[in-house]
């Protein structure tokens, strides 16, 4: 009796505790957030695991930040393709207009709308430059900045060059003659090529088709038509005045065969170029490696310019296709996702994408940051060096790199328009146009061909290609 | 019948055992994705969900896209250079090798040749931009010469030379080894009666060594075939704006319409067509080279 009593028992008692188990795990799986993470998390698979906790303590949701350490484009296709689902993806502008082409993203407008975190710490004008077809398919990731014209200031300023009265292409040219003609004859650094730029994409051009009034990218004009400005006649000039500093020698021939990390590397470790287009928080990197290498600021002081004015006297530079966060359609949890999208959007979520983890990048002294080693080698980057928040104050990050804030002001003054490259809703199969803007007009830039073969021969292909009307 | 063939199988069964693994190898990874691939050729671009059936839309899409066809001659023309040079050089150096009498020599010269074969494409793009940079060694080993640098990795009529050239620097020791292989099973007693008949080194290498290596020489050719419409990872470090109308091959096509924009129907249609030329290339090849011959 007694026995059967025992059994009976704990025959209950594995029910109770079995079933308590399983609801615990209902409960957990109910929300298990899979995330497929780009550049956003940790720095190593140590720094992720810790900055998935983050999350979760700030999001009070079971986190699983996936963030492969390299080639994340072809994972995300592969994983996607395979079938994997996920409840939040890292996309960069194309790859949300290609997926939310396909049907592949959840609309968000609805929630973007009612958002009151939005609302409070997302600028209108940067939601707008996600719209697609008037809707919204992602949130942001970070705030992007701006390619600008990088001059090193400690080569100029022997050569006599005063920065300010740059405006023109002419300008431009007479500073880099004048660079190259003392970096040639008086340093003896023989041959001296000033100016880099990177042709693969085109990439870096936008501040000298400033000049021309145009933009990179394809746009649609009132009628819908699709056309592409920089094979329009207004552009011709700015790809002769590139054509001539090839020709004298001005421009890196390395401008068409190297990396953007050549590019950096010529600029602030061996000074064999004084100016290129970057971003403005390079100004700033820039900065912070020469003082590194203690070649600041005598032998490298890098600052930022506008570059040049257009017909309407402002200076046009691009802003770069934002970082963003879509869910798919497929996600299994699309409410605690956007939880997720809106938490990065507050000035919080910002410090974590930004400065990282406490007690890991920083810790707080007497009310204030103050980074780790780690933290330090990690330079205030988790995803977001700059982010999305309007209501997030850069200066908690503490001191900055040197010439960024100045580089950033840049952007925000009157003069300057700082827009997105044209994307023609959505429908621009960049690789495409840049594949074919840059094998065109790198014929016409070494000489091979003119600048108006070259953009007939572009303009042509373009259309083939159905990029154009 | 059926008594026979279960008869066999009962007698067969620990090998066919040992090959259910290898089966499955393949089946999951080979013959899986190689069926869902063309089956997606067939379906619309859709990375989620239900991809609904397009018949021919993503060949039609392919073929007439009018970079397709310059891919497709850049890829033959690339593929078969290499395919021929890679032949040539790499028999040339296992006979070589073969008349070496040093030890030490032969072995040094094997392993700086085999060398090469064991970068990544990524090493030896760095190594060749090296070279042929405007400031590299080969500008100033020509500039010894007074000769003007050249411009070799954005000179449009030296792009395929150049690509051609790297392939067969890093694999010419490879299949050197393969020959030399093969070179050291040949029977010696027929180098002594050749010797004992009067025949000298090169009489040997003609009528000896170069017929002994028939069966190793299909063997590679057939091989080096399945490659020509594959060149993909040395294209991808090489190429810039200056040099991609020559070397554009038609996997840096499948790779930059299909992969990078999530067109998973067309870069599906373009690799089974890849897939469709090879299986053709190599079987012209066996044809012609006698491969299935006894």
């Amino acid at each position: 009796m007694k026995a059967n009593r025992f059994v009976t028992v704990l025959i209950v008692l594995v029910f109770l505790v079995g079933g308590l188990f399983a609801q615990g795990q209902v409960e957990r799986k109910a929300v298990e957030v899979k995330v497929l993470a780009g550049v956003t998390g940790g720095k190593d698979d140590t720094e992720n695991a810790l900055f998935e906790k983050e999350m979760e303590k700030a999001t009070g949701l079971n986190i699983t930040w996936e963030k492969p350490p390299s080639g994340y484009d072809q994972v995300l296709m592969q994983k996607l393709g395979a079938g994997e689902v996920y409840d939040l993806l890292y996309l960069n502008q194309f790859q949300m207009y290609a997926l939310a082409n396909q049907g592949a993203l959840t609309d968000l407008t609805s929630r973007i709308a009612a958002s009151s975190v939005y609302s409070e710490n997302v600028d209108p004008d940067e939601l707008a430059k996600i719209q697609m077809n008037g809707k919204y398919y992602a949130g942001f990731n970070k705030l992007e900045v701006f390619p600008l014209v990088n001059v090193n200031k400690a080569i100029t300023d022997k050569v006599g060059i005063n920065l300010n009265t740059l405006n023109t292409l002419e300008d431009y040219y007479q500073m880099l003659k004048k660079v190259k003609n003392y970096m040639e004859n008086t340093v003896g650094r023989k041959p001296y090529y000033p100016f880099f730029t990177y042709m693969p994409d085109i990439w870096d051009l936008q501040p000298w088709f400033s000049s021309a009034g145009v933009r990179r990218g394809v746009f649609k004009d009132a009628s819908g038509k699709k056309y592409a400005p920089f094979v329009q006649a207004q552009a011709k000039p700015v790809w002769e005045w590139l054509a001539k500093l090839y020709r004298e020698g001005l421009m890196d021939p390395a401008s068409f065969t190297g990396k953007t990390g050549d590019m950096r590397n010529k600029m602030w470790q061996s000074q064999e170029i004084v100016m290129d287009v970057d971003w403005a928080a390079w100004t700033g990197l820039y900065n912070n490696n020469a003082m590194t290498a203690g070649t600041y600021p005598h032998t490298v002081n890098v600052v930022g310019l506008p570059g040049t004015k257009s017909p309407s006297g402002t200076f046009m530079l691009e802003q770069g296709g934002a970082s963003l966060w879509a869910i798919p359609a497929n996600a299994k949890h699309p409410d605690e996702a956007f939880k997720i999208i809106e938490y990065m959007a507050t000035k919080e979520g910002g410090l974590l994408l930004s400065a990282g983890i406490e007690g890991y990048d920083y810790v707080i002294q007497d009310g204030k940051l103050a980074f780790t080693e780690v933290g330090l080698a990690h330079a205030k980057d988790h995803g977001a060096p700059f982010p999305i928040s309007t209501q997030f104050d850069l200066g908690v990050l503490g001191t900055m790199n040197p010439g960024v804030l100045e580089s950033v002001a840049i952007g925000k003054r009157a003069d300057v328009e700082v827009a997105p490259m044209g994307y023609a809703d959505g429908e621009l199969d960049a690789r495409k146009y840049y594949d074919i803007m840059s094998k065109w007009m790198t014929d016409c830039i070494m000489g091979k061909m003119s600048a108006d073969a070259a953009m007939r021969g572009a303009e042509n292909e373009l259309r083939i290609n159905s990029l154009i009307d | 019948m059926n008594t026979t063939r279960q008869r066999r199988l009962k007698k067969f069964r620990v090998f066919y055992l040992m090959f259910l693994p290898v089966a499955a190898y393949f089946i999951i990874f080979t013959y899986y994705p190689f069926l869902k691939g063309l089956i997606m050729s067939f379906q619309e671009n859709r990375l989620l969900g239900v991809r609904p059936f397009c018949g021919l839309e993503n060949y039609r899409f392919v073929i007439k896209e009018p970079n397709f066809l310059a891919s497709v001659k850049n890829s033959l023309i690339i593929g078969l250079w290499d395919m021929g040079l890679y032949f040539g050089f790499s028999l040339v150096l296992a006979l070589i090798l073969n008349e070496v009498a040093n030890r030490m020599v032969k072995q040094s010269i094997q392993t700086i040749a085999y060398l090469p074969y064991l970068f990544s494409w990524a090493v030896i793009g760095g190594v060749w931009a090296l070279i042929f940079d405007l400031q590299g060694l080969a500008n100033k080993f020509l500039s010894l010469f007074s000769v003007e640098p050249i411009f070799f990795l954005a000179t449009p009529s030296l792009a395929r030379p150049l690509i051609i050239a790297m392939g067969v620097w890093r694999s010419m020791g490879y299949f050197a080894l393969l020959f030399t292989v093969a070179i050291m099973t040949i029977d010696q007693q027929l180098f002594e009666a050749a010797r004992i008949d009067g025949a000298g080194r090169f009489t040997q290498i003609t009528h000896i060594i170069i017929p002994s290596l028939t069966g190793t020489m299909k063997t590679i050719v057939v091989l080096l075939s399945i490659g020509v419409l594959t060149h993909f990872d040395e294209i991808y470090v090489m190429v810039n704006p200056a040099n991609r109308r020559m070397i554009g091959t038609l996997l840096l096509y499948v790779y930059e319409t299909g992969i990078l924009n999530f067109k998973t129907g067309t870069a599906s249609a373009g690799a089974t067509l890849v897939m469709i030329g090879t299986v053709a290339i190599t079987g012209l090849i066996r044809k012609f080279t006698g491969y299935d011959e006894e």
